[in-house]
């Protein structure tokens, strides 16, 4: 049951949500006093606004906010999608389109599970495919700048020299100059590996240029280490490794097809290159191991890559 | 706008900033925390192409708050389901989610989902085309041939539901504790 007078508080906090979407600094001022009206005020907005948010969260579970896209009379472009179309079954690629002259002032927040990939189109033509189990906020409003808060993402970014395309991550800035990039952000670490063009890490700090080919990573409060070999980027349903070892191919694969796959010690540290389509785990980690030269076993709930010539069957 | 004209324009907002996370339920310290959490992101962005530079910033001010709500939300749906297990979290932290924090954003988000799903059509469609494609209340009335205060109205009742639908999940979850100054239960 609600207090009394409960309902009438929401319905208003409802109208300033509705209002500030689009207010002026005069309305936020406005709202400033009433929230300091009444101390129920700021309580009844805070529940308003996450709902309003949870809404973005909740938008591809819903046939209706999928029918977002239905008044597209035209068929959209699918340049995003790889020669085989296997991927799309397992990968489950959900599209959000940023409508042109889209004018929502709210972050876009794309939250993905493990194994699951988005890709989220913007109005200027750029394109974003989030990992699994990550999360990337975008500000409709700025247009041009992401945040990402954990996990992986793809950038296909539009070049404009006037309005560069920025990617928060933490403190560190990542500001394309034309570009294909990936971002990952794990533990307390930071990767950026650029497949097309060129990105520039921290440019007031640190200033490093990224040409494609090139890819950096760092620890918290750690020196960039930079290096020419990407690695295990998530590109369009494509998993690209270039000399990386398996404990961090295994990685990668655990994140993408979202079941966790380990690796025996005594091939951890084995190096793989090569591109791995990303479809259902069974027949991905069979070509995968084919590819690699290892044997890829079931292994409780997941899987196991072994050396080859070992193991039950 | 330059990263000057940037930095001059976040100073001059800088009081009104710290009153409206105030307003919010921020404590003073927190609040002026908040303030520098948020030049510091800003720092050095330029902020061209942007239509209202002060709304931005009160905008990105009022995510800010929203994060942490939510990340406070987590702790207690952690400590109150998993009875304590979780590692001690700092102030500010937002930790990588858990599976079962996961899980309940997910029994949450599919609680939003259903109730959205049984909005009759015209609520949905105006619902649809104001919260996801962005369109203003008054293009919508325009475009349907109705009021403006209809629009409201349909809009009202569909956020109504959302939120609804979302306290009956969190009251399955977290004690009837407030999760800021002057807040008061949600659950009976």
């Amino acid at each position: 049951m609600r207090p009394e007078g409960e309902h009438e508080v929401e319905a208003t906090a409802i109208g300033w949500r509705l209002r500030l979407r689009d207010g002026s600094a005069a309305d936020w001022e406005a709202f400033t006093a009433w929230l300091e009206a009444a101390p129920g005020n700021a309580t009844a907005y805070d529940r308003v606004a996450l709902a309003d948010q949870d809404v973005e969260f909740a938008d591809d579970r819903q046939p209706m906010l999928a029918a977002a896209n239905d008044d597209d009379p035209q068929p959209r472009r699918r340049w995003w999608l790889p020669a085989g179309a296997g991927i799309a079954a397992a990968a489950a690629i959900a599209l959000i389109v940023a409508v042109p002259g889209f004018r929502a002032a709210t972050a876009l927040d794309v939250v993905t599970a493990p194994g699951e990939q988005r890709l989220v189109t913007l109005a200027d033509g750029s394109a974003v495919t989030v990992g699994g189990n990550s999360q990337l906020i975008l500000d409709r409003s700025a247009g041009r700048r992401a945040e990402l808060r954990r996990g992986e993402a793809v950038f296909k970014v539009r070049h404009d020299a006037a309005v560069p395309f920025v990617v928060m991550v933490g403190d560190d800035r990542i500001v394309d100059v034309g570009t294909v990039f990936t971002v990952t952000r794990g533990e307390g670490n930071l990767r950026v590996a650029v497949a097309e063009g060129s990105v520039r890490y921290n440019p007031d700090a640190e200033n490093v240029l990224l040409l494609a080919g090139d890819s950096i990573s760092r620890t918290a409060g750690g020196p960039v280490v930079r290096s020419h070999a990407a690695a295990g980027a998530t590109r369009q349903g494509r998993l690209d490794f270039s000399d990386a070892p398996l404990r961090s191919v295994a990685v990668t694969l655990s994140r993408n097809l979202g079941t966790p796959v380990s690796v025996d010690p005594d091939i951890a540290g084995r190096s793989f290159s090569g591109t791995i389509i990303v479809g259902p785990p069974a027949p991905t980690l069979a070509r995968f191991a084919v590819l690699a030269g290892v044997a890829a076993r079931p292994d409780g709930d997941g899987w196991r890559l072994q050396a080859r010539g070992r193991g039950a069957n | 706008m330059t990263d000057e004209a940037t930095k001059e324009l976040f100073l001059s907002l800088r009081p009104a900033l710290t009153r409206f996370l105030a307003a919010r339920g921020l404590g003073t310290d927190e609040a002026q925390d908040a303030v520098q959490d948020l030049f510091l992101k800003l720092d050095g962005m330029r902020l061209e192409g942007i239509a209202d530079p002060r709304a931005y910033l009160y905008r990105a001010a009022d995510n800010l708050v929203l994060d942490r709500r939510r990340s406070a939300l987590r702790r207690l749906n952690r400590e109150t389901r998993w009875g304590g297990l979780a590692a001690p979290i700092g102030p500010g932290i937002d930790p990588q989610p858990s599976i079962e924090t996961l899980l309940i954003d997910r029994e949450r988000l599919t609680a939003v989902a259903d109730a959205l799903a049984a909005l009759p059509d015209r609520t949905a469609d105006i619902f649809r085309r104001f919260r996801l494609l962005g369109e203003p209340q008054r293009d919508i009335a325009g475009a349907l041939g109705i009021s403006l205060s209809a629009v409201e109205k349909h809009l009202q009742r569909a956020y109504a539901t959302v939120v609804d639908a979302r306290r009956r999940i969190d009251a399955d979850f977290t004690h009837p504790r407030g999760h800021s100054p002057g807040g008061e239960s949600d659950a009976a």
